[in-house]
């Protein structure tokens, strides 16, 4: 199971406009991978391919895609797959954080969280999924979050999500195995990204660029789960430790 | 769109002020925020309070930062406006291709080379930084975009260079690239006794190139004043290149000094000694030689914060330019000032200005331009910068907006005497001032 990034490797960036999918496209075409990107807005996703396309000069290409629109997803898979000929990888970054105290009064917006950070994810990474297998080769990165290791008051929703997500990861990662296909989970601390702008200030912040350099490094390594920058991994060790009935008191 | 508060200083680390801080990058169209003043930001170059807005918000543009767009028949390069003159090179450079005008760092916006009409060591041959600009889109108070060349609001396009963002978002522009040949200069060096020989050094057409720039050792005295080296490059070709050599010269990595250095790490003592060592190294060898564009252009840039040398209160940089006919004397009184003054000058500069352009408030105008960095940390420093403002008034020059962060209204209003034409477009586009920074606050 080697994973290569080099020319000519076609990688597909689901939620390509966010800001850790845009640094990841960075760092792939940087070493001349192609790049499918989907997005839901195609105008600002047009600007990045031709952003991507003459600093680095590869091929890119643009899809509308909503992870919302589940129903959709068959059809945008068809479309990417009968355009680029042959897939290597797939990259999913897209996410939604909401508003805990909102999604706890309004079921739609709790949906959405849910929709968004899981069911849409499964939904499309299934298909993607099975044809990679049948390819008998491929990877697949899934962004998760830190968020994931413990449900704390202040995003309960998008860390329930991003757990099923990563519960989920785990288990594509176990049953593509045997077929070739790696499926690295990424797990990334604070990110200074839209996400998380005015919201959180920490001396940990990293920037976009930091984590999609780590990705790109860990991927070829054939890395399962990915703390991002690595001391997370400790800090959610940590964190985990710490008994419920102890947890359940705590402002987090 | 998501903000929050932020404490942030140009890049000469005076002054620091509050403001409410947002990002560009989040929409497609940036949103423009309602019921405060705006001012953007790109790189956070300009080394006093022009892209600050201490009592609105300051919208950082460093994430709208794509190339979109190339004709190679035509050599137009089309940018967001907070891609950095770095971004063009590294991309560019490689293919052949490098910006007609470059200011003495590579890390700063497109968008505020525009803002604030930047020029480099070639001005006498190619002008400002606008020379290169063929069209950009601003994005106005109104909400509106308007696109502007020289032929379309062209009132518009002119108030924009050296407008320090006052008109409007600068989008993107549309930027005439020139061709090179390799990334590397063909410099050579002269040593300069005095500030007389400085000054035939750079007006002597026989001693012309493309790119000039005289050092000076700010320390030297009397005799010795304006003692340096006299700098002239141009792009080397092929057949100047060494067979060993690339024709593009490899990336440098870039020091960050992670803390200011305590005041008086830099001091006179250190200063004297920095600066002979370094007119005593680049006279060592004044036959032509080859340097990377990186070491030509933007020595500074190998500590990427440098100002952080000068300690936590931060340097200032008096800069300033002289008409042809009073410069010598002009610049003169000013060294001597500093001098007499005990301010120590680490770093000196003195480059010579071809003809100013329609822009009513761009810096450049014939003459002669000197930058003088000076510690903050020296209780005199800001009363010997006004004035050196009465010298420069007296001699009809002008202070770069760029590197200012004290320079009063009335010594502004005297300097810019084109200024009531800037304001009556200013007016026009934007009535109700919602484009402010801590720069127009003072001096408007």
């Amino acid at each position: 199971m080697k994973i290569n990034l080099t020319s000519g490797t076609t990688v597909l960036l689901l939620g390509a406009r966010a800001s850790i999918l845009q640094a990841t496209a960075h760092e792939l075409a940087k070493k001349g991978c192609r790049l499918v990107l989907a997005a839901r807005d195609v105008d600002a996703l047009k600007k990045d391919a031709a952003d991507y396309h003459l600093r680095y000069g590869v091929e890119v290409l643009t899809y509308h895609f909503d992870a919302n629109a589940i129903d959709a997803h068959p059809q945008f898979i068809q479309d990417v797959l009968r355009d680029v000929g042959h897939l290597d990888g797939v990259v999913l970054g897209f996410g939604y954080l909401g508003d805990p105290i909102l999604a706890s009064a309004d079921n739609a917006a709790c949906l959405r969280i849910l929709t968004i950070n899981f069911t849409a994810a499964v939904a499309v990474l299934d298909t993607l999924a099975a044809y990679l297998a049948k390819q008998g080769r491929g990877f697949i990165v899934g962004i998760s979050s830190v968020a994931a290791d413990r449900g704390r008051q202040s995003n309960y929703h998008y860390g329930a999500a991003k757990a099923g997500l990563t519960t989920y990861l785990q288990g594509l990662r176990n049953a593509l195995f045997r077929k070739g296909v790696h499926v690295m989970t990424v797990k990334p601390g604070f990110v200074d990204t839209p996400m998380t702008f005015g919201r959180v200030q920490s001396p940990l912040m990293v920037s976009p660029e930091t984590v999609a350099k780590d990705i790109i490094k860990q991927l070829p390594r054939g890395k399962n789960e990915l703390y991002t920058p690595w001391f997370w991994r400790y800090i959610m060790l940590i964190i985990r430790w710490i008994p419920e009935c102890v947890f359940k008191r705590l402002r987090l | 769109m998501p903000n929050s508060k932020q404490t942030l200083s140009g890049f000469g680390r005076y002054p620091t002020l509050e403001t409410q801080v947002a990002h560009t990058e989040f929409s497609s169209t940036p949103a423009l925020p309602h019921n405060t003043c705006v001012i953007s930001r790109g790189q956070g170059r300009s080394y006093g309070d022009a892209a600050i807005a201490p009592s609105g918000t300051t919208l950082l543009t460093e994430r709208a930062n794509r190339l979109l767009s190339f004709n190679a028949s035509t050599e137009i390069l089309t940018v967001e406006s907070g891609c950095t003159v770095s971004d063009i090179i590294k991309t560019f450079g490689p293919r052949g291709w490098f910006l007609p005008v470059v200011p003495g760092t590579q890390h700063v916006s497109i968008g505020g080379c525009v803002a604030a009409d930047a020029h480099g060591k070639n001005h006498h041959h190619q002008g400002s930084f606008a020379s290169s600009v063929q069209t950009f889109t601003l994005l106005t108070a109104d909400g509106q975009r308007h696109r502007c060349s020289r032929e379309e609001n062209a009132n518009i396009f002119w108030a924009t260079f050296g407008g320090m963002g006052l008109t409007g978002i600068i989008l993107e522009v549309s930027l005439q690239l020139r061709r090179i040949e390799t990334g590397w200069i063909q410099t050579r060096h002269t040593a300069v006794n005095n500030l007389e020989q400085a000054f035939v050094l750079l007006s002597d057409d026989n001693n012309d190139d493309h790119y000039t720039i005289v050092w000076l050792d700010g320390f030297a005295k009397s005799k010795k004043l304006g003692q340096g080296v006299f700098m002239r490059g141009h792009h080397a070709e092929k057949p100047d290149m060494p067979a060993e050599r690339p024709l593009w010269p490899k990336a440098k990595k870039a020091f960050r000094l992670p803390f200011p250095l305590p005041t008086g790490c830099l001091n006179s003592a250190v200063g004297k000694i920095t600066n002979q060592l370094y007119r005593w190294k680049n006279t060592l060898n004044t036959t032509p030689f080859l340097q990377t564009y990186q070491d030509f252009f933007f020595p500074l840039d190998s500590i990427v914060n440098w100002p952080a040398l000068y300690g936590k209160k931060g340097m200032q940089q008096y800069q300033c330019c002289l008409p042809e006919t009073c410069a010598f004397e002009g610049i003169k009184q000013l060294l001597q000032l500093f001098q007499q003054q005990g301010i120590p000058i680490y770093l000196a500069t003195l480059k010579r200005f071809g003809e100013g352009n329609e822009a009513p408030l761009s810096f450049p105008q014939a003459g002669y331009t000197l930058a003088l960095d000076v510690p903050l940390s020296h209780p005199k420093t800001l009363d010997c910068f006004a004035e050196s403002d009465d010298i420069v008034l007296a001699h009809k020059g002008r202070v770069y907006l760029a590197k200012d962060a004290r320079l009063s209204k009335e010594a502004f209003q005297g300097m810019y005497p084109r200024l009531s034409e800037w304001l009556t477009i200013k007016k026009a586009l934007d009535p109700q001032s919602y484009f402010k920074s801590a720069l127009s606050e003072r001096l408007l």
